[in-house]
Parts: structure tokens; C-alpha cells; sequence
């Protein structure tokens, strides 16, 4: 399919399949980023990856598995480009809009730094989970994992979650 | 199952409940205070995700290592970029409400075997999608045989089947789908009814004809019995 010249009827369909998901899209690349400024860099790209190979995508049914995957190939990509620096998650949490953030309560900010204090190891299986609605075997589709890898990284997210909020020592 | 096994279900996922599971967590009180406790974090945890999404088009001041972005990537991509931004803005901003029903009917679609049992919910499992939404059932309401916690337009909504002398009946609590009447769509071999709610709307769904004023006695009832708490 050519970028140049859409037909109507191609941009038409695109517009009605992606533009519903464009939450999740932002949301998912958020969370790889944390950052929001990214985010929104990684799903333009990604919508427009997208748009260019929507010829390729057989099964609509499969078009937010394959959205999220491209969105996750740009976010790889812009480290590869790019070597960000290492941030201080203290100073991530303070990136946060503070407009944004005005109608969340004190539980859900801490619970909000105790995410972006997590390895993307354990935070991308946890984002696809709780906020993709995933099931096991899909995390694992999407992460090259094992099923019993994301098993125990979601394990293992939530338990550092909990001890985070709540304090005592992460169980075996 | 003993209490290694069950921490480290619970723990991969707090909403998966097999029989296995809820037959310890029924046994087992540090087991399931530790189930309730991950309940509540879980909740917490879902809200926490849901980071604010600006609105198509509307970007933040760019980082600063972007502003290396070489310029002729830049000038390649801006009119794709451009197009694709304004046409997503402009369905963010006016994607159609009287979609809604044609998405609870598509949705249907993909969750076929919600019809299929006439079996109460386990308590813990219920429990669990309700929460995840902030609501709370009565227990006067209707007979619950199905429930998950489900994503549709942006949002995990809560997806009941209720049974009813009429047969079984879908509900979904909308609580950011807004209604100003009732609506009643004919669409697909199903009937939706859509009314608004104290938080957003209500939407029942039936396979067949089933007669308007009867659907409405489901929606009264189930809107009479759910609460919001959250």
C-alpha cells in the first residue's frame, strides 16, 4: 500500500479500526517510556508503520495485538537510535503533569511510582495484563517469552508492587 | 493446591479463580486475606495504569533529544505524520454515540460462550470484576452467570449475563458511555437497550425478540440493585 495516495475508502477503514485504539496505543508506549513526550513520538510513528503495512494486516480481529507490537518495535528502535540517558525514577515521577495527575489520590500516585521504579521486564507484562486485558499465553506471544517466564514475572511484578506499598519482603 | 501454589497464582493474576484455587482460598483464611488484599492493590493498580491520554494532536513541548531528530526524516514523515494526527484527531473528537450499540452487538460477538452457562458466578470472581469497576451489587439482583472484566472503547467494563424468565440477558455497566434517553436497537439478531445511569449508562442486551417493556424490567431491577463505590 502507498502513503502517498490513499483512496478514501482506505483511509475511511484505517480511521475506524486505529482510531478507537489510539488510548491503548498511548497508554502501552507510555508505559514502555514513561515518558510522555515519547509516547506520543512512539504512536505517531507507530500509526504511521501502521498505515504503511495495513495492506499486510489479514485479520482485523488481530489489529490491536499488531498495533501494540509495532508500537513496541518503534519504542526498541529509538534505543538503538538513540541511547537515552538513565533517569532517576524520582525525577519521572515529577515529569508527570501535574493537571493530569490532579484527580488521582495519594494511593494511586504511589502506586504510580512503584510502576515506573519496576524493570520493563516486569512492567511490560504487567501493562499488557491488567491494562491490554492479555492472557498469559499472549504476553508470552508478544514478549518471545515462555508462558511460565510471564507467570513468574507477573509474579514478581506484583509482589515488589506490594512491597512497595505496603512494606514487608517479597515472598519465594 | 496448597498455600506456595495458591500465592503464586493469585499473584500472576488476582482475577483468574479456578476450582482449584477458590476451594483453598474457602479453607484458607491468610490465603484469602492475602486474595483480598491483592484485590484491593489490584484495583489500585488498574487505576495507576490508567494514565490520562491528551487528546489527539494536542502534543506536549517536545523532549529535548528530540530536537536532534534529523530534519529531513522530519520534512519525509510530516505530511503522513500530519494526516494521520489530524484524522485521528478528528475521530477522537467525533466518533459517533450511536456507535455504542453496534459495539456492544460486535463485542457480543467475540464472547459467544457467555451465553452458555445458566450457573451462578463464583462469589470471589464476581466479586473480582466488580470491583475492578467500583460498583457493588445488591444481592436482590437478578441471578449473575457470567461476568469478566472487559475492555470496549477504552475502557474494562464490567460484562454480565443475567438470568431472567425471558432467558438470559447481557449487562454492561458503562460508566463513561453517556446517554441522554433510552435507546433500543434492533441490530445483528440482537436487541439492545441502552438508558442512562447514575455513573454513565446501562446496556442490556437480548438474542432474539424479546418484547421492549420486559428488557426494561431487567434494566430497572439491575439498575436499582448496582451501586457505585469507587
Amino acid at each position: 500500500m502507498s502513503d502517498s495516495v490513499p483512496s478514501p475508502g482506505q483511509q475511511a477503514r484505517f480511521e475506524a479500526l486505529c482510531g478507537p485504539l489510539r488510548a491503548d496505543l498511548y497508554r502501552f508506549a507510555f508505559w514502555l517510556a514513561r515518558d510522555r513526550a515519547v509516547a506520543e513520538d512512539v504512536v505517531q510513528d507507530a500509526l504511521l508503520r501502521a498505515w504503511r503495512s495495513f495492506a499486510s494486516l489479514g485479520d482485523e480481529a488481530a489489529l490491536r495485538p499488531w498495533l501494540l507490537t509495532i508500537a513496541r518495535r518503534e519504542f526498541a528502535r529509538r534505543f538503538e537510535r538513540k541511547s537515552l540517558e538513565t533517569v532517576d525514577v524520582d525525577d519521572l515521577a515529577e515529569l508527570e503533569d501535574p493537571a493530569l495527575a490532579a484527580e488521582d489520590s495519594q494511593e494511586v500516585l504511589e502506586m504510580r511510582a512503584a510502576i515506573f521504579a519496576l524493570d520493563r521486564d516486569y512492567r511490560e507484562p504487567l501493562v499488557l495484563q491488567v491494562l491490554m486485558g492479555y492472557s498469559t499465553e499472549e504476553i508470552a506471544t508478544h514478549m518471545e517469552l515462555t508462558p511460565g517466564a510471564v507467570l513468574t514475572r507477573l509474579f514478581r511484578a506484583r509482589q515488589k508492587l506490594k512491597v512497595a506499598l505496603l512494606g514487608g519482603s517479597e515472598e519465594p | 493446591m496448597n498455600c506456595l501454589d495458591a500465592r503464586r497464582a493469585l499473584g500472576a493474576d488476582p482475577g483468574r479463580r479456578t476450582p482449584e484455587l477458590e476451594a483453598h482460598l474457602a479453607g484458607c483464611a491468610a490465603c484469602a486475606r492475602h486474595a483480598d488484599e491483592l484485590l484491593r492493590l489490584e484495583r489500585t493498580l488498574r487505576r495507576a495504569l490508567e494514565v490520562a491520554v491528551p487528546a489527539a494532536g494536542a502534543r506536549p513541548a517536545a523532549a529535548p533529544w528530540r530536537a536532534a531528530r534529523p530534519r529531513t526524516r522530519w520534512l519525509a514523515l510530516a505530511a503522513s505524520l500530519t494526516g494521520v494526527a489530524v484524522l485521528a484527531a478528528a475521530l477522537w473528537a467525533l466518533y459517533p454515540r450511536e456507535a455504542l450499540a453496534s459495539a456492544l452487538v460486535g463485542h457480543m460477538r467475540h464472547e459467544p460462550q457467555a451465553w452458555q452457562t445458566a450457573a451462578p458466578v463464583p462469589p470471589g470472581a464476581l466479586a473480582y470484576v466488580l470491583n475492578r469497576a467500583g460498583i457493588a451489587l445488591a444481592p436482590d439482583a437478578p441471578l449473575v452467570s457470567y461476568a469478566q472484566s472487559c475492555w470496549f472503547r477504552g475502557w474494562f467494563v464490567p460484562h454480565l449475563v443475567v438470568q431472567t424468565p425471558d432467558g438470559p440477558m447481557t449487562v454492561m455497566v458503562l460508566t463513561h458511555e453517556h446517554v441522554s434517553a433510552p435507546t433500543l436497537v434492533d441490530e445483528g439478531g440482537y436487541r439492545v437497550l441502552i438508558v442512562p445511569a447514575a455513573r454513565g449508562s446501562l446496556a442490556v442486551l437480548t438474542r432474539g425478540p424479546v418484547g421492549a417493556e420486559r428488557i426494561e424490567a431487567v434494566v430497572a431491577r439491575v439498575a436499582a440493585a448496582v451501586s457505585f463505590t469507587g
